[in-house]
């Protein structure tokens, strides 16, 4: 059984919505090896992947009225599928219940973004929440370590 | 009083199409058309780029098979270097491109189409998904999921990372395989030929269902293109071109890449931007015909791998000639993982696969250079022109998609006459509309696939602009 996982998604060249791989990125030194994963998009085979971890952290940017504001929700399996290639992480969730049998707590961590046109950088507000998104990312997986900026 | 229906858009992110169909007065389809509405440039992008970076540059066409174009890129400046590269260099290649059609097809099988045959064309959108595959065949959605993380894993093992990898370069590949890493991907192949050969023994049982989709899905005869090794076998990366009719008798064959520009040409259509190559002696339409694993199948003298043998026996018992109806992609696209399977063992078994020596050097020697490979979806060919400083000058890249145009054209067109009548637009005849395209994977479009969710919608307008009908299906 793994114990913690941590998923960033999204795309690096659509500006803050890469927030997540730069999340991963703060934390890899600090997490044991092969447990930071930073990837385009959720797919069905992370369901499998998951169904051996107790804890996960999925990390993705968020739209919203207030960039850089960082949120955390604990989430349960959820059935929905919002396109073809791609799917939730409540949705991953509910497909590793259903065909690997378990399903492991987790919780989502979401920076609101403030652009997502083509850029491979991120705005000023949510480059600067990177660092916080990253310590509540840690006290989740009960990982007492300041992450560095 | 005549009308159109469109579906629009039949995509989401990847890909940007949309379906025309007109009805005549009398509520019957006239004409039905698949239109490609996204603009992709990279023959002019990469214009005045060093040659060396058109694997990487063309890498990302697509993330669903940036192998492919890697693979085909490399061959390409393979040519301009003019060299041979390392033996161990090619196989390890050949290992990629199986690996990557290995997992094309099977998210192109089990996450996308599986939800049609195991739940039905008419079953409810909400349901229609790998969502309800898990709740109904999970066993089949498990098998899925495990062969297309097992073609990832082995791209990753390979090349560094599952997606977008940079280690095929030109002359051959950046770093040998460890013994490690060729143990970890063989010690799984039992167990990935198991589930292949499940899935194919399911698949065989549930076909017979689909009687209807299978005599209309595009089911006509075409020319069949493709690679073939010299002994006639299923060739994936080397070999050279083979055309055969309906009939299964070969038109053209031994066909060097060099040369195809005289058996093909490339027709443009003015509403899409995909274009229609068709077989020039034939003309245009006329000369319409098929890539992708329904023509490799169609085209080879034999497999070349034991048990995918004895299953192309059976499917080559469907029709006396060619397969020709198109939903038996998903039959061929089944042999064809088994075959990938039994090929990158019988690779990672070779004597010197873990060679140091993969690589060749040199400048350019050559100031053109063609590199054609089999992409999942069927024969994909990169053509590049330099200057003497190895800038580009000048690329064109025919795609698997392009190649099948017309037929999937025509696909659409023999699907709405048959289940499109009158006014009323309901969900089953407009998924059956999106399955046939699915049945080619057609890459310009990954969201073609789509069930479920997709977002799409149907109008149906009078001559006049009035909408007489609509059906929405996900639409924000």
């Amino acid at each position: 059984m793994t114990e913690m996982l941590v998923i960033g998604y999204g795309n690096l060249l659509r500006g803050d919505d890469g927030v997540g791989h730069h999340v991963v990125a703060a934390l890899e030194s600090l997490l044991p090896e092969g447990s930071a994963f930073a990837i385009h998009q959720l797919t069905p085979e992370w369901s499998e992947t998951i169904s051996h971890a107790r804890n996960v952290v999925f990390v993705d940017a968020a739209v919203g009225d207030s960039p850089g504001e960082v949120r955390c929700l604990r989430l349960v399996p959820r059935v929905y599928q919002p396109g073809s290639h791609e799917l939730t992480a409540e949705g991953v969730l509910s497909m590793s219940a259903d065909l690997f049998g378990r399903y492991p707590n987790a919780h989502i961590v979401t920076i609101t973004g403030k652009s997502f046109e083509l850029s491979d950088s991120l705005t000023t507000p949510v480059a600067a929440s990177v660092p916080v998104a990253a310590r509540i990312v840690l006290e989740l997986l009960g990982e007492n370590k300041a992450p560095e900026r | 009083m005549s009308k159109t229906i469109i579906i629009d858009p039949v995509t989401r992110i990847e890909g940007h199409s949309k379906i025309t169909i007109h009805l005549d007065d009398a509520g019957r389809v006239s004409d039905a058309r698949f239109h490609v509405t996204q603009f992709r440039g990279f023959e002019k992008l990469v214009e005045g780029r060093p040659f060396h970076e058109m694997p990487s540059l063309t890498a990302r066409v697509c993330g669903i098979c940036p192998v492919s174009h890697l693979i085909a890129s490399a061959k390409a400046c393979d040519a301009l270097l003019a060299v041979k590269i390392p033996e161990a260099a090619t196989n390890l290649r050949q290992v990629l491109n199986l690996a990557q059609i290995l997992q094309s097809h099977a998210l192109s099988f089990f996450h996308l189409s599986s939800p049609d045959l195991v739940l039905g064309m008419d079953a409810a959108p909400q349901t229609r998904n790998l969502f309800g595959v898990a709740a109904d065949k999970p066993d089949l959605a498990r098998d899925g999921i495990w062969l297309r993380q097992y073609g990832q894993e082995i791209i990753a093992h390979l090349a560094g990372k599952r997606i977008h990898p940079a280690w095929v370069v030109p002359g051959g590949v950046s770093a040998p395989l460890t013994a490690d890493r060729r143990d970890i991907i063989l010690a799984k192949v039992p167990e990935a030929i198991q589930r292949i050969r499940r899935t194919l023994d399911w698949y065989k049982e549930v076909f017979g269902h689909f009687d209807a989709e299978i005599r209309t899905f595009a089911n006509f005869p075409s020319l069949f293109l493709g690679l073939v090794s010299e002994q006639g076998e299923l060739e994936m990366y080397d070999g050279k071109l083979r055309f055969v009719d309906a009939t299964g008798r070969i038109v053209a064959d031994g066909i060097e890449a060099h040369q195809f520009g005289d058996y093909v040409e490339e027709a443009v259509e003015p509403d899409s931007y995909l274009k229609s190559p068709y077989y020039k002696s034939m003309g245009y339409p006329d000369g319409i015909y098929r890539v992708g694993p329904l023509a490799r199948l169609n085209l080879i003298d034999r497999v070349g791998t034991p048990m995918a043998e004895e299953e192309w026996a059976e499917f080559r018992m469907l029709e006396r000639g060619a397969a020709l109806s198109s939903f038996q992609y998903h039959y061929a696209r089944l042999i064809e993982m088994l075959y990938c399977v039994e090929k990158i063992d019988k690779l990672l078994n070779w004597h010197d696969i873990l060679s140091e020596h993969v690589r060749a050097t040199a400048d350019p020697n050559s100031l053109e250079g063609y590199g054609v490979s089999e992409a999942p979806r069927g024969t994909l060919m990169h053509h590049y022109k330099i200057d003497r400083k190895g800038l580009m000058q000048w690329a064109n890249l025919i795609i698997a998609t392009g190649h099948n145009s017309l037929a999937m054209n025509k696909g659409v067109y023999q699907v709405a006459r048959y289940f499109v009548h009158g006014e009323k637009i309901d969900e089953g005849m407009l998924n059956r509309v999106e399955a046939v395209i699915r049945t080619f994977d057609p890459c310009l479009s990954c969201s073609t696939h789509a069930f479920g969710q997709m977002p799409m919608s149907i109008q149906l307008l009078s001559p006049d602009g009035e909408l007489l009908d609509e059906l929405k299906r996900g639409v924000r």
